[in-house]
């Protein structure tokens, strides 16, 4: 079946580019974008083992009239075909329960704080916590609409970043863009992080599809991110700590978005990478 | 992985679950009692602050400001509607297996104390219930425990929430069970109980072992008995009155165009008005209904009918208009004037007749009331034996309940709290039929080995497929960009499969149904079914994006439903 | 013994998803390690004999028949052997004469006048001359343990003789047909039947053609059934 995207349209300029980019992504890689335009700024969405409320800024219900108008228009424009999303289950009046069965969501960096307090440095409570609880990857976009001409993944080592190389492969599969990969070591050497890939039994998927393995053994993350090309798309995983540790420490996904204004996503703990 | 977050795992627990869910329960327990003393404190330190207002001309500003500082909260600070919320938390255990927000844990327990505790009328009970339930699924979410658990704890927080706030655990554990799940099996009672108890015991710990509403023993005889027949018709009678008013109330103020704040604040201001001349309509009204039962209500029965009638109103206003706060409390004070009312009335007009006195019968009447509007007699039956502290009153109190469900059954199919729920058949009952349809999904039911042709195939090229294939059905595929186009089905091929100069003569485009009724993957399985049977088929495609995915028939679902039913039904 | 949920799902006939809806519903016993889910055999047969649900492990089954599956005739040909130069002059004396020579096969002298008395049974019935002079002989009821795998044994008679075939002609083959069962019988019947109808193979046996080169032809059909479309 034909994977889909779940995008939530505010009909605003900034709005406008989440959607291009969303349009972009699902364009290059041959998925379904399914619309929602929200009627009420809040909404549920109930994971196997959560339920989040998701409090959207009042900047999504801008001119309700138009706003279906002006997605049609765009998804017009892009030539694909796409589903728009009627809540059929209530959990309480105004409070409608969104389906979690997609395979990608769109978001901006945050959705629930006003869209101008918002440069890079910031990920919004609710985006973080539906990549905590979510089964499919996240894609946060960049403020401006972009297109990405290759791939990076970030590749630290753990379980995680293994499905985010996943993920990664199945992206530059079904896109057939370049894809490299960018290591910072933080123990052992290259050797370490080829062995663990080499353990999944990943190493022969990423000598067919991958191009560059770029490590970094010098400098902090955040010197050595500047390699990053300006147009790719990054993978990363998310790890499921807690939320003082984020607080506390600051967390290498957080360090690398505020750094990079690239389009980023996401693959949370639930993640679980679909084979094939 | 922190092992402390999988007790699951642990050894003690690993194959028997029913130890894990006691520990959790006495913990959800605790929890839910603590909520609750915390409701009942806060609202008596508020309602005492402003005792010393009440007398002044400007006091019925006061449950309008709490009335709108309760609704700016809900829908400001932390963003959740209206409501009492126990429709919600039935909601969330029939479909998501108990999953409740953690913010529902003490939205309502601060919103019902603004509007109860600034004079609106309401009870403190449906509050505690969301909260005690909140809590449970949050405690159930932390130790990633599965559906079945979670729903398990969201019981034992109410029944612990209840038990605190009445001290009355059967009463909690019987309302989780009638009203809450739905459903009595073994593996949910035990925790259940022992977070009733664990409650209760918590808020007699901190409150002391109070009797609500004490009284002296009553003497009945076998007219009394008689004349609760009667009794529980009236019940039945105001019970539908009440619940009309309430939802009527909330769909003509749902059509206002007014900021939420504004509607709260008008419907408190209402209240306050009615409050200057009767102030015991106002807040939970327990101490008018302790007169009611010790005989302390002088007033005649004119009075008492309007402040029964005023109640009503009170009540439609306060939480019609957007209030915070539960049906409870307001129920039971309304049954205690109904009862009074009623004996009154029967002196009127048997005054030889040696009726037993108005406080019997206004507990009668709470019954009446509660098992009325809930619909749940089992409920009204224990509550009031626990509250009261007597089973002096059973046989009476049985038949008043018994009664006055069944009548309210019979006008009002679905009670106040499930009304919504069983309008928009979301009520998902365990072991229901609309349970087990909710539960399997269209994808475990998909039947993948159709073969599909193209329109351009031949009838010749055709037969080898027919050979190979277990199906007579085929869907019929766009060659080039693989879109679905119809059917066709053995009985089309049938007539041209033996003539043979046909094989090269007639193309399956030909033969194809191309008006073929289909559905999508995500659709609900009740739909597909009432669309099968509307249109007497057996079996449907199953079309994504224009795309064929499977079948979907109704032989495999009849497999899968059954075992389903097996697998929900038969748990030990 | 530990199982995962593929297993799961297969022993109880039931697709992946079901399975994992369970496991998340709490309705089927499980454990959880690291982010692996696995079952235990014993728990989860006694939960099944609990709910009354079909639970059989697939390789708790060997189904005696799956063992040889009812494959290719031409690997059938080439387990019953080529017979030439057989005698006889009508239906009765050329079956004689053929499961006489029958030496490869592990047959009894008391098996050996079972199948004939078999076979002539089935000839009573009505004839398996198909037709072009290729007869086709079978029991009716497969022989008890008599094969273990479909075998066709292939006889070329020393001149044609009369058999009461459908188009009345001589036959000069006999494909002498033996099975486990009546579906791979069927199956390899329907097979054969296939090549048969062919007049370029018919033909093409006239000529009493090796083993080798026969076999070689009769993969090249079988290719051709099996191809897609």
């Amino acid at each position: 079946m034909t994977p889909k995207l779940f995008h939530i349209f505010r009909n605003t300029p900034l709005g406008r580019e989440t959607l291009l980019q969303s349009l972009y992504f699902c364009r290059s890689i041959g998925c379904l974008p399914e619309i929602y335009i929200p009627e009420s700024t809040r909404f549920l969405m109930y994971f196997e083992n959560d339920v989040t409320q998701v409090d959207l800024d009042g900047s999504y219900l801008t001119a309700p009239s138009t706003s279906r108008g002006h997605a049609e228009a765009l998804v017009l424009e892009s030539g694909l075909k796409a589903t728009y999303l009627t809540p059929k289950n209530y959990t309480a009046h105004g409070l409608p329960d969104i389906p979690t069965h997609y395979d990608y969501m769109c978001c901006p960096r945050s959705i629930s704080d006003l869209s101008s307090k918002i440069g890079l440095g910031h990920i919004g409570p609710r985006v973080r916590r539906i990549v905590q609880a979510a089964r499919f990857p996240v894609l946060i976009t960049s403020p401006v609409f972009k297109a990405w001409n290759s791939i990076t993944i970030f590749f630290g080592g753990s379980q995680n970043a293994l499905n985010a190389l996943r993920l990664g492969l199945r992206i530059a599969r079904q896109s057939g863009k370049p894809l490299n990969m960018f290591t910072q070591i933080e123990k052992g050497d290259a050797e370490t992080y080829r062995k663990a890939v080499a353990d999944a039994d990943l190493l022969s998927d990423w000598e067919r599809y991958g191009a560059e393995w770029q490590f970094f053994e010098k400098g902090s993350l955040e010197e050595n991110l500047y390699a990053v090309a300006h147009d790719a798309l990054l993978v990363l995983g998310a790890y499921g700590h807690g939320l003082i540790k984020d607080i506390m420490f600051g967390s290498k996904m957080e360090r690398i978005q505020s750094t990079l204004p690239n389009n980023l996503l996401i693959a949370g703990p639930k993640y679980t990478a679909v084979k094939g | 992985m922190k092992l402390w977050r999988y007790p699951a795992n642990w050894h003690l627990f690993r194959y028997d679950d029913r130890l894990l869910l006691i520990c959790m329960a006495v913990v959800v327990g605790i929890c839910a009692g603590l909520a609750a003393i915390a409701l009942n404190r806060a609202l008596v330190s508020v309602l005492g602050l402003l005792h010393h207002y009440r007398h002044l001309w400007w006091a019925f500003i006061m449950p309008a400001a709490g009335a709108a500082l309760s609704s700016l909260f809900l829908e400001k600070i932390v963003n959740e509607g209206a409501g009492h919320g126990v429709p919600e938390v039935i909601y969330s255990v029939s479909r998501y297996g108990g999953l409740i927000r953690l913010r529902s844990s003490f939205s309502r327990l601060i919103s019902s104390c603004l509007t109860i505790g600034s004079g609106g009328s309401a009870g403190p009970e449906a509050p505690v219930v969301m909260s005690g339930s909140a809590i449970g699924s949050n405690i159930a979410r932390l130790f990633n425990l599965n559906d079945r658990q979670r729903v398990t704890l969201v019981g034992c927080g109410t029944a612990g929430a209840i038990g605190a706030i009445f001290n009355a655990p059967i009463a909690g554990m019987v309302f989780t069970m009638e009203v809450i799940l739905g459903e009595w099996s073994a593996v949910n009672i035990i925790p259940i109980a022992i977070a009733a108890v664990t409650g209760t015991k918590v808020s007699r710990l901190l409150q002391g072992n109070n009797i609500a509403f004490s009284h002296r023993e009553f003497q009945i005889a076998l007219g009394d008995i008689a004349a609760c027949v009667g009794l529980a018709i009236c019940c039945a009678a105001v019970s539908i009155i009440l619940t009309r008013s309430l939802r009527g109330m909330s769909r003509r103020v749902a059509v206002l165009r007014l900021p939420l704040w504004l509607k709260a604040a008008m419907g408190g201001a209402i209240v306050g008005l009615i409050g200057i001349g009767l102030p015991d309509v106002l807040g939970e009204g327990y101490h008018t209904i302790q007169h009611a039962i010790t005989g302390d209500f002088r007033a005649g029965l004119l009075v008492a009918t309007t402040v029964l009638a005023m109640k009503i109103v009170a009540t439609a206003f306060t939480l019609g208009w957007g209030g915070s706060g539960g049906i409870f409390a307001p129920s039971l004070f309304i049954g205690s004037f109904v009862g009074l009312a009623y004996q009154r009335a029967l002196t009127h007009l048997w005054p030889t007749v040696g009726w037993v006195e108005e406080g019997c019968f206004a507990l009668l009447g709470m019954a009446g009331i509660i098992s009325g509007i809930l619909q749940a007699p089992l409920t009204g039956i224990f509550l009031i034996v626990e509250i009261t502290g007597g089973y002096d009153v059973i046989v009476p109190l049985t038949i008043v309940a018994a009664v006055s469900s069944t009548a309210c059954q019979y006008v009002e199919p679905a009670s106040f709290y499930l009304k919504d729920l069983v309008d928009k058949g979301q009520l998902l009952r365990p072991g229901t039929d609309a349970r087990v349809l909710a539960d399997i999904r269209m994808g475990e039911l998909l039947e993948t080995d159709c073969i599909p042709v193209s329109p351009g195939m031949r009838l010749g090229e055709f037969i080898p497929i027919l050979e190979r294939s277990h199906r007579n059905l085929f869907p019929v595929e766009d060659g080039k960009n693989g879109r679905f186009l119809g059917i066709v089905h053995l009985d089309d091929v049938r007539p041209y499969l033996f003539k043979t100069p046909l094989y090269d003569a007639v193309v399956l485009g030909q033969l194809m149904q191309t008006q073929v009724e289909t559905v999508g993957p995500d659709d609900d399985l009740i739909d597909v079914l009432d669309k099968m049977d509307a249109l007497k088929k057996f079996s449907l495609p199953v079309v994504a994006n224009q795309r064929f995915v499977g079948m979907i028939s109704k032989a495999t679902l009849l497999d899968r439903y059954r075992r389903e039913l097996m697998v929900q039904t038969r748990t030990t | 013994m530990k199982l995962s949920i593929q297993q799961v799902a297969d022993a109880l006939d039931l697709p992946v998803e079901t399975v994992e809806r369970w496991v998340r519903q709490g309705r089927i016993p499980f454990q959880r390690q690291q982010d692996e889910i696995h079952f235990r055999l014993g728990v989860l047969e006694r939960w099944a004999v609990q709910h009354k649900l079909p639970f059989h492990l697939t390789s708790e089954r060997p189904d005696p028949k799956e063992i040889c599956q009812p494959g290719s005739i031409h690997e059938a040909l080439q387990r019953g052997g080529f017979y030439y130069d057989i005698e006889g002059s009508d239906t009765e004396s050329v079956l004689q004469s053929a499961v006489r020579r029958l030496r490869d096969l592990e047959l009894s002298t008391q098996n050996r006048t079972l199948l004939l008395a078999r076979l002539l049974e089935r000839e009573a019935m009505a004839s398996t001359g198909v037709g072009k002079g290729v007869a086709i002989p079978h029991p009716r009821i497969p022989l008890e343990k008599a094969v273990p795998c479909p075998t066709i044994c292939t006889f070329f008679l020393k001149h044609a003789a009369p058999y009461q075939a459908i188009d009345d002609k001589p036959v000069f083959i006999l494909f002498l047909l033996l099975s486990p069962s009546t579906s791979a019988h069927l199956h390899c019947l329907s097979r054969l039947a296939f090549c048969v109808r062919d007049d370029a193979f018919v033909s093409f046996l006239r000529s009493r053609p090796a083993p080798e080169t026969l076999l070689a032809r009769v993969a090249a059909f079988e290719e051709q059934l099996d191809a897609p479309n």
